[in-house]
This record gives C-alpha cells, structure tokens and sequence, in this order.
C-alpha cells in the first residue's frame, strides 16, 4: 500500500533570539549580585553553626554523645549555593519571573510528598538542615522553626538573583520557551519519565520511602531543567553541575582519587543527574517529536510498533497475574483485532491527518514506558 | 585591572564577614528564641574508665509513654556509664513496674547487666533511697566497690566484679554514718516478689 501525504514545510524553532541589549546585566547589577550571593552565603553559614551548635548541644545533654553533624554542615551549604546558583541561572538566561521555582519546589514540595530530606519530618524543607531542632528528645522537629527556616533560606538564596532580575534589561529568554501543544507535550513525557523512575527505585529497591518521598528532592531538579532547557548541541552541563552540589561529600572524594563509583555512591549521585537530564530533555524532544511529525511513514511504522509492544507486554503481565486488561475494545475484541483496528486507523490518519499522528504515537510512548518501569519491577 | 580583581576581593571578604557576623546574631537570636525540654543533670562522675551521669528526663520515649502505668512525678530517672571511647551502657525507669530487689522501705535496687556475650562482667545499678540515706554502696565479694550520695533519693552505682556475675551487695548509710539497709543482688538473675515501680518503690 502506498501513503500518500503532503509535504509539510520544517518549522524554524529555537532559533537564535537576536539580543536587543547589548549588555543584558550591567556591570553594576552583576557586581551587585555576586556582593549579594557573597553576603547571603556568610549569613546562611552564620545561622546554620548556630543551630547546628545548639542541636550537638541538645544531642550532648540528651543522648551523653555528639553525633558527627559536619555531613549535615557541608550538604546543608551544598543546597543552599546549588539553588542559589540555579536562580542566577535562570535569570541568567532570561526568566526574570519564575527563577523563584526551583527554591519554592525545594522547600514546599516535601509538605506535600514527603519528607525525602533527610533530617526533615513530613512539612517543610529549609534548604538548611540545622533548621531540624527537636524541642522535646522524642518529637519531631518543631514546625514553627521549619516555616521560619522556609522563609530565611529562601529569602537568602533567591536575593541575588531577584537584584539580577530587578537590575537587568527586558530580553526574550535565551533557552527554549514552551509555546505550543507539542512542546507540553514532551514536557509531560519527561515528567511522566521522572515518576516512574522514582516509582522503580521506591518500590524495586524495597526503599523505605514512599514513590511521592524519593520523587520530592528530584522535582526541584526538574524544574530547574525544565525552565533552563537546554539549546542545541543538548548538553546541559550547568543543570547537572548543580544537581551536583548538594552530594558534594560524596563526589569530592571520587574526584581527588578518580576510580569506579561504589553502589550507594552511584545511589546518591545519579538520581539528581537522572532528574537534571530528564527535565533539560524537553527541547530535544520537541525537536525529535517534531522532526518525526514531518515524517507520516515513520509516525505509522512507530504507532504499529508500539502498539504491538503493548499488546505483547501486556500479555505477559495477564498471563503472569500481574494485570489485567483495562482496554474495552481489547477486552472484547481480542488483541489481534486491536493490532488490526490501530493499524486501519494509523493509515487513515496518515491519509487524512499525518500530523495528528504524533499524538497516539506519544499516547502509546508513554504506555510503553508504563511497561517497561513494570518490567524493571519484575523479580 | 589588579586593582580592580583587589578591590573586588577586598570587598567580597568585606561582605562576607559581615554576612557571617549578621547570621550568627540571627542564629544567636533564634536559639535564644526556642525552648528545648531538657534533662536536669543531677550528677556525673568518674568511675574507673567510665563516667557515671544520672538524669532526671521531663519525657518517656512515645512507645514507652503508651505503656507507662507507673507515676512519674518530677520526671524519669536515667542512668548512663560512657567510655571516652563512644561505648555506653545506660540503664532507665520506663515508667513500668519491674522486679526490683529491695530492702523494706529504705532501698530499691535495679541492676543493668552488661558484658561479652554470654558472659556478664558489670552492672550499673540503679539506686531508690529513702530520703535520710546520704550515702549508698555497692560492693562485690572481691572487694570492687562505687559509691556516692543520693541525689533526691536517685543514685546510680557501676560495679565491675573480677570474676564477673557474683553477688553484689548494695548497702545504704544514714546521716550518722550507720549502715541502714543491705540488699544482696545477683547480677544477671530476676529478683523474686511483685514487680514494682521504680519511682514509688519506697
């Protein structure tokens, strides 16, 4: 059978944005920034020894033994300079606005997922661990304390790059701006990717913690990857420079003495990476969605190919008593009918619609990664 | 252009000394600001390589809480013996009643045993006395002996027999110097009679 499709012309996207400024930072604003970052940096430090103190105090008279909080000290620094860091990123490459997110996604996300930091009970994250003061030995850390220390560090880390923004001229972003339905679409895709990432290593790994709790320290990652994107050549070395920061303990000493990471360092340091990697991926997959949307034969031949995928995994999940199926037309027709009805189907709508083929392609994308976490998830 | 990088540097230490003098007064302020439970410290003392503390904690660890049936009025006593070297044995009224070997009205003892294995080579005896006893013993048939002054009637006493679990004697003296209790107690072996508590055994 021959498809005949029309041509469709490649759309310019990412195309270099013509900078109306010379200067987009003047020399005034950057200095001003960098005095702030030094300032803020000093005075989150100052507060941290003094609740750490207080605690190892605490810790001396309760418990007759000091814990060894330098691990605390130095991850608690390596947040606050990665997400103040990341804010002078973004506005950096242009988002005056919403530079605030990875610092609130930080702080606010683990009330709401959990406590995957550590220290921290369910609640509030401050981006500093002395916050985690236990009033009474037993209780949890007290929560008034956790809102102060919300407040504080984030005040502290988003102070640079708000005098940034504030300081510097109006420019159109310099990274990719999600503007149409294809790009949401990779974004979600990528999102999609995170969660089920975080569902393996929860539920495969017999994690103590919740899918939502490992998910809640990635998200501000994400974010920060989503917003700076990444421009061709893909490669976002600062988003995972800073992911970084915070595992400074652990990635310090495999850079003095290079050799193969062991497990638990490769647990510590790639879930940040994987997270970075995946929320800067977005504008690279619009590109690919893109370039594979001009391209009908191509979207067929991969529709059918997942779908097959999908009927052939999803036999083996019922056959093993692990699913059952949830598709009506598949329950009632049978798979070989599905095969057959998505393949009629796919061929019509590159006959009538090519382009609107991306969209079960993606549909059936994100199944088939559904089945392939369930496949890592397998004894 | 050095000028300009010293006179950056000058004023990025500038910056960040007064950034690091500014949040230690915040810091100052915010510890000032909270209220920790803590224990009161009613003594510490050098016995051998171990240093002996009693503490007197305002709370029961919440899974000991919900199984307390025993009154604790000003707080609940906890003893511990810690080795400069992190080691510790610690030894607390759980707010439960437990088999104590006791002597009337005027002592109550209740041994922690620890050792190597199977093998017990001391305790750290807690110690309830009557409030005229001012001082309080434990002694082993070797001749090991700790001693101190109760402290609201708390004492806790560590014992290191040569030969291990023997019997360990605990006696209480009055103002006068006179022995007024004695209470034999066999390291590692449950007293006979009603479990009691602690904190009310006399």
């Amino acid at each position: 059978m021959t498809v005949t499709v029309p041509a469709v012309a490649a759309p310019q996207r990412y195309a270099p944005v013509a900078d109306p400024s010379p200067s987009y930072a003047p020399t005034g604003a950057r200095r001003a920034a960098w005095y702030t970052l030094v300032g803020a940096t000093a005075a989150f430090v100052g507060i941290q020894h003094a609740l750490f103190g207080l605690q190892r105090e605490l810790e001396a008279a309760r418990l007759g033994a000091t814990l060894d909080g330098r691990w605390w000290e130095t991850a608690s620094l390596g947040r606050f300079l990665a997400f103040s860091l990341a804010a002078l990123l973004l506005v950096g490459v242009g988002r005056r606005r919403v530079f605030v997110l990875p610092v609130l996604a930080a702080v606010l996300v683990p009330a709401i997922a959990g406590p995957g930091s550590g220290l921290f009970p369910p609640g509030p994250s401050p981006l500093g661990f002395g916050w985690a003061i236990r009033l009474d030995e037993f209780a949890m850390p007290h929560t008034g304390l956790l809102w102060t220390g919300v407040v504080v560090d984030s005040t502290l880390a988003l102070a640079p790059a708000a005098l940034l923004a504030w300081r510097s001229h109006v420019r159109p972003p310099r990274t990719a701006k999600p503007s149409t339905a294809l790009d949401f679409s990779a974004m979600a895709l990528c999102g999609l990717l995170l969660v089920l990432y975080a569902h393996v290593r929860a539920v495969g790994e017999y994690s103590p913690l919740s899918t939502a709790e490992v998910l809640a320290p990635l998200v501000p990652i994400f974010v920060l990857g989503l917003l700076a994107g990444a421009r061709p050549p893909w490669w976002p070395w600062a988003v995972v420079a800073l992911a970084l920061l915070p595992a400074g303990e652990t990635l310090v000493p495999l850079i003095q003495h290079p050799r193969l990471p062991e497990p638990w360092e490769i647990d510590v340091l790639w879930p940040p990476i994987a997270a970075g990697l995946l929320g800067s991926a977005w504008p690279f997959a619009t590109r690919l969605l893109s370039s594979v949307q001009r391209k009908p034969v191509t979207l067929v031949v991969a529709v059918n190919m997942l779908n097959i995928a999908d009927a052939v995994l999803t036999m083996t999940a019922i056959n093993a008593n692990e699913a059952v199926e949830a598709n009506p037309v598949a329950s009632t027709l049978g798979m070989p009918a599905k095969i057959v009805l998505v393949a009629v189907a796919s061929i019509w709508l590159a006959r009538r619609y090519p382009q609107a083929l991306i969209w079960p392609m993606l549909g059936l994308t994100a199944v088939f990664s559904w089945h392939v976490a369930g496949l890592a998830l397998r004894p | 252009m050095w000028l300009r990088l010293a006179r950056v540097a000058v004023f990025s230490v500038a910056t960040a000394v007064g950034g690091l003098a500014l949040g230690d007064a915040a810091g100052g302020a915010l510890r000032a600001s909270v209220q920790p439970e803590l224990p009161t410290a009613f003594f510490s003392r050098p016995v051998s390589d171990f240093t002996v503390e009693g503490l007197l904690f305002p709370s029961l660890h919440p899974a000991a809480a919900s199984r307390a049936t025993c009154p604790g009025t000003d707080g609940w006593f906890r003893a511990r013996a810690t080795v400069s070297n992190g080691w510790m044995v610690q030894a607390a009224d759980d707010g439960q009643p437990a088999p104590l070997w006791q002597d009337r009205d005027v002592l109550a003892v209740a041994p922690t045993a620890f050792g190597e294995g199977a093998r017990i080579t001391g305790a750290l005896i807690l110690v309830r006395a009557a409030p005229y006893v001012v001082h309080v013993r434990a002694a082993s048939r070797d001749g090991v002996v700790d001693s101190m002054t109760p402290t609201d009637g708390w004492a806790a006493l560590l014992v290191q027999p040569h030969k291990g679990d023997e019997p360990v004697v605990v006696e209480a003296f009055d103002g006068d110097g006179r022995q007024v209790s004695s209470v034999p107690v066999r390291l590692g072996e449950r007293p006979s009679g009603t479990p009691r508590c602690l904190s009310e055994a006399l």
